[in-house]
């Protein structure tokens, strides 16, 4: 949290792309869009709104990587397919990436000016 | 307490129809989860509006692809045809800002600003034609949505734009019984209440052009197209866009050419002889002219960016 914070004051937010989350959640097991809100704030720190949920879900179904279950209570899980599987691995990949390749630059930076 | 159930299900309104079907009422069980018997926040309902336009947006193809084809080229010409609405205000305004210039530039001058004026206005015309042979071409599925009781899904904004018309008609010989016994200094500029009503009219000639705009938006909207009648449809709509950028390019021609050859046109020169000013409102025409442009432009991009994605199966429209 405390990073988080850090990181925001200086204008750079970490990664709260919400279909990415919602995939990221969904790995996890099937989830309705209350726990999907729940749980996306507890390992991320991000509360999204049914708004912004929504229209992610709306967007992840069109494409095929996530399936409605059966309603229960009006409330409806949603289910990472394969290729929502498939595609968060890679999007994840990328992030790693991405991830090791600023840490290394960072360290280089950092060795160089001292 | 009534009040108080129905304001969740109230912020469903601003989704389309079709995402209310399949989504809406464990949409509905989530906003129940999150306020736990509280009530919405005005941040809380701006979010959902947003969101629920913002689908409305996607479903209709005004961006993101992930609309129908067929929604987006519909949407598409759909923008074209509002750009040209704003287009016949900016023209009328046009039209009615450059009478009489032709007296005033020296013989040498004149070809400049002459072709550059009857450029914008063949321009115009031939816009003015495509949209009617538009209405024309859409007639039969007009017809057919009359036959479907649809009379009762546009009816609301015939008898607003029919209202606004009828206001406007009726202002309108008010106006030009003032205006039979005003002075032609009077009648530009010299007397503040005829101004006054000439500003009033021109608004109300705008809201009666928008809301017989937004009754044909309506009513397209409701249209169902073979893929061939879209097809012809979106062509006579690229076609209008085009016509509005060459209109628009021609005017200010006509602006630069007039700035070189009679600049004191441009700058007013009033019949009292009182000191010459900037007439704002010419540069503001121009401005929306060019809006219009740019905007109709956008549509075109929509349309062109469909088909591109599929080709030659594009699919039959549906009412959204």
């Amino acid at each position: 949290m405390t990073s988080n914070s850090s990181m925001n004051s200086v204008g750079l937010k970490r990664t709260n792309d919400p279909p990415l989350l919602i995939l990221t959640s969904l790995a996890s097991g099937p989830k309705h869009g209350h726990g999907l809100t729940k749980d996306i704030e507890s390992f991320a720190g991000v509360r999204l709104g049914p708004g912004t949920l929504y229209g992610a879900i709306t967007r992840l179904e069109e494409r095929g990587l996530i399936i409605p279950l059966e309603t229960h209570d009006r409330r409806r899980p949603y289910q990472i397919t394969q290729l929502g599987t498939a595609v968060l691995e890679q999007t994840l990949e990328e992030l790693r990436w991405l991830a090791e390749v600023g840490t290394s630059r960072l360290r280089l930076a950092t060795g160089m000016g001292t | 307490m009534r009040e108080h159930h129905r304001a969740p299900r109230r912020l469903l309104r601003w989704y389309p129809a079709a995402w209310q079907a399949r989504y809406g009422d464990e949409f509905l069980k989530l906003i129940e989860d999150t306020l736990q018997s509280g009530r919405p926040t005005a941040r809380f309902r701006l979010s959902i509006a947003l969101a629920g336009l913002r689908q409305r947006a996607l479903t209709s193809g005004l961006f993101g692809d992930s609309g129908p084809p067929a929604e987006t080229v519909r949407t598409g010409s759909i923008i074209i045809f509002c750009a040209w609405t704003a287009f016949v205000f900016a023209g009328a305004s046009f039209s009615k800002l450059s009478q009489h210039f032709v007296p005033t530039i020296p013989l040498a001058s004149r070809a400049l600003p002459v072709a550059a004026y009857d450029i914008t206005a063949a321009c115009g015309a031939v816009g003015a034609g495509l949209v009617v042979a538009a209405a024309i071409i859409a007639l039969p599925s007009f017809v057919r949505l009359m036959q479907n009781d649809g009379w009762n899904a546009i009816k609301i904004n015939v008898f607003r734009a029919a209202t606004a018309t009828a206001i406007l008609a009726v202002s309108l010989l008010l106006l030009s019984f003032r205006a039979h016994r005003l002075s032609p200094y009077q009648r530009n500029g010299g007397d503040g209440l005829y101004s006054l009503a000439f500003v009033g009219w021109a608004l109300l000639f705008a809201v009666a052009l928008s809301a017989w705009a937004r009754t044909v938006v309506n009513t397209t909207r409701r249209l169902t197209f073979a893929p061939r009648t879209l097809r012809v449809e979106s062509a006579l709509a690229q076609l209008a866009s085009g016509s509005m950028a060459a209109a628009t390019m021609a005017a200010a021609a006509w602006c630069v050419a007039m700035a070189v050859g009679a600049p004191q046109f441009l700058y007013g020169i009033r019949l009292d002889n009182a000191a010459a000013h900037f007439d704002p409102r010419l540069a503001v025409t121009i401005l929306l002219m060019l809006i219009a442009a740019i905007t109709s432009s956008y549509g075109v991009v929509r349309i062109r960016a469909a088909f591109n994605k599929t080709g030659n199966s594009m699919t039959p429209t549906t009412p959204i």
